[in-house]
């Protein structure tokens, strides 16, 4: 079979078969080309301009390296491999304009609505009657791989496109091994974006001695894949670099102020039916399957930010003049803590400056001669070292063993058959580390007047 | 104040079902119980893949945790509420959340009646009779649910309108 090679600054030589090849070059799979994987992060690290195209290769190449050590102890199949391979390479392929920014506009919070709720009558949530909500992009790569013709025909049919689609989708019911792979502990796919973004953004965090832990990977007699007790410091080192790219990359104040601006600005356009933001869940759905799909890109987004910079909505083209002039929120405050996770019961500083956001942030803005909508509050965000922690009770460390336990990085402890989750291992600093969540609340204000905004965090200092 | 988190938060609390999550039992019914709220026509938005104990989604333990961290769930519903016609949807499924007299904890039940929905609309099982299908693949997973407990939830599902007939 005939191998395509594709240079790659992060993984060297990927190679690719023919049908492999045929996949990539397809007008619904270079449509990655054109969505940034760091959304706004070009904004804050000017280099950060990579894809979801050079994403899903470099996840492809890591895929492709552990099927090499893991097929036979898996007892994979030739035919499993190839769709796992495919599977790797079409994980992403659902992905919104500026990636999970447009995804997750239903969660925005408006500002009126925060402020207005605090004022006494209760505001009402329609879930029903409203439009659907814009679906995650998993299962957009689904109806994309199972519909849209140049893939199925690069795939080769509709019933290797659902295969592949359960996937990664999760859906897949049929035998849990094939798609452990692609959701286990390895997490193939921080692997590569944590090495890939740190190198994007010139810093140093996202360091992964990826080789050394793809060396030592082991599979046990349940399947339950794992590293060698020798890679233990990879590993941690992995969730210590996992847990500073977020801290000091994702979630920069700078970055995340402009997105949230972003996020605001298509919800409020949505809201208001302008510039062709898609209503509902069902029109995005339509889109991905219709003509104008390969306009689903961040393109589409920039156009709507000018279209509303030069629009008549005062706060709308407040919103779109941050991002097409880059003039970045300004952050008024942000509420910090470290959280210790198996405490409970204590009422947090995150919760407590959201209370005084709600109770006072119309007040501020009306002795401002601000509109309240030019406010961004964000709800807390909080940032671990895994997806648990390790100090629970021992009822509750059991219990956890059947839900996405398989997705926490697992060692192989000297003499044991079967992987011990790292964050339970006495002696690794995750055992303590993983107990804690950093978490933050912050606020921001759309403004370019300097006065305004040391008056607003001079005020805002006291809450 | 994130929109999903306090929407999931008084789904709960409509459907009868604790949001604290402090035991695995707990997390189920949780998971569960919201899944087959999306399955009524509920939209939160919440994506489930499969795993161990059937249809799960991070993001909704993660919200709910958030969520359970950052707000006292009474003074929430002083600020906010679900509509009528969320509730009256709401309404109709509660009753069947418990779980009939045969032995099975709520838990349990809404682990079965999501499982088997989630296999059907997937389009995981196919072929007759469908109870014994499903049967076979929830014994695939570990799940011991009796040939009776299995006919009951796709009844239930049935009445529910979450199937055909």
């Amino acid at each position: 079979m005939a191998r395509r090679i594709v240079a790659d600054a992060v993984h060297g030589a990927i190679k690719l078969n023919d049908g492999e090849w045929e996949l990539i070059d397809t007008p619904s799979y270079q449509r990655l080309r054109q969505l940034k994987q760091l959304q706004m992060a070009h904004l804050t690290y000017p280099n950060a301009t990579h894809t979801r195209f050079v994403h899903s290769l470099g996840v492809f190449a890591i895929m492709s390296r552990i099927l090499e050590v893991a097929q036979d102890k898996l007892a994979l199949e030739d035919r499993d491999v190839k769709d796992l391979r495919l599977a790797a390479l079409l994980h992403d392929i659902g992905h919104y304009p500026y990636s999970h920014l447009m995804e997750k506009v239903d969660k925005v919070q408006l500002t009126e609505d925060i402020v207005s709720a605090a004022a006494g009558t209760p505001k009402e949530i329609d879930l029903t009657g409203g439009p659907a909500p814009y679906p995650k992009h998993e299962p957009l790569g689904r109806l994309i791989v199972t519909h849209r013709e140049d893939v199925l025909r690069a795939i080769g049919g509709s019933e290797r496109a659902e295969r592949i689609a359960d996937l990664f989708t999760r859906s897949e019911a049929a035998d849990p091994q094939r798609s452990k792979l692609l959701h286990s502990s390895l997490d193939m796919d921080r692997f590569d974006f944590l090495l890939r973004d740190a190198k994007a953004t010139g810093v140093p965090y996202g360091t992964v001695d990826l080789d050394y832990l793809l060396n030592n990977l082991r599979v046990s007699p349940s399947g339950m894949i794992g590293f060698s007790h020798k890679a233990i410091a990879a590993a941690e080192q992995f969730l210590f670099a996992r847990f500073f790219m977020y801290k000091v990359v994702y979630f920069h104040k700078t970055t995340f102020g402009f997105e949230e601006a972003c996020r605001h600005l298509l919800r409020r356009s949505r809201d208001a039916g302008l510039y062709n933001v898609p209503s509902s869940g069902e029109a995005i759905e339509e889109w991905v399957l219709g003509e104008s799909f390969l306009n689903f890109t961040d393109a589409w987004v920039d156009d709507v930010v000018r279209q509303a910079a030069d629009g008549k909505d005062d706060v709308l083209r407040a919103l779109a003049e941050t991002i097409l002039y880059r003039r970045p929120p300004k952050l008024i405050r942000e509420v910090r803590e470290l959280k210790d996770l198996t405490a409970s019961g204590s009422t947090g500083r995150c919760r407590s400056f959201l209370d005084r956001c709600e109770d006072r942030l119309e007040g501020l803005a009306e002795d401002l001669g601000v509109d309240p909508r030019l406010f961004l509050v964000t709800e807390p965000i909080a940032v671990t070292l895994e997806s648990r922690g390790a100090k629970l009770t021992p009822e509750s460390a059991r219990d956890l063993q059947d839900e996405h336990e398989d997705e926490l990085v697992k060692v192989f402890l000297p003499g044991d058959d079967e992987p011990t989750s790292l964050v339970d291992v006495p002696e690794s600093i995750t055992n303590v580390a993983a107990n804690y969540a950093y978490q933050f609340a912050r606020l921001y204000l759309v403004s370019q007047q300097p006065e305004l905004v040391e008056n607003a965090r001079e005020r805002v200092a006291e809450w | 104040m994130d929109r999903r988190q306090i929407s999931a938060l008084l789904v709960l609390k409509e459907l009868g079902i604790a949001h604290g999550m402090r035991s695995f039992a707990d997390r189920l019914a949780v998971q569960k119980s919201v899944y087959l709220a999306q399955a009524s026509g509920i939209h939160l938005g919440y994506h489930f893949g499969w795993y161990l104990r059937g249809p799960y989604s991070p993001s909704l333990t993660q919200d709910v945790y958030t969520a359970n961290e950052n707000h006292d769930v009474f003074a929430l519903t002083s600020k906010w509420k679900l509509d009528d016609s969320t509730v009256d949807k709401l309404a109709k499924l509660r009753p069947y959340l418990d779980p009939p007299p045969d032995g099975l904890t709520q838990p349990q039940w809404l682990e079965l009646l999501a499982s088997v929905h989630f296999l059907v609309d997937r389009g995981q099982v196919s072929g007759e009779p469908l109870a014994d299908v499903v049967r076979g693949k929830l014994e695939k997973f570990g799940k011991d649910f009796t040939p009776a407990q299995i006919e009951c939830g796709l009844d239930t599902l049935r009445k529910l309108a979450l199937l055909p007939e």
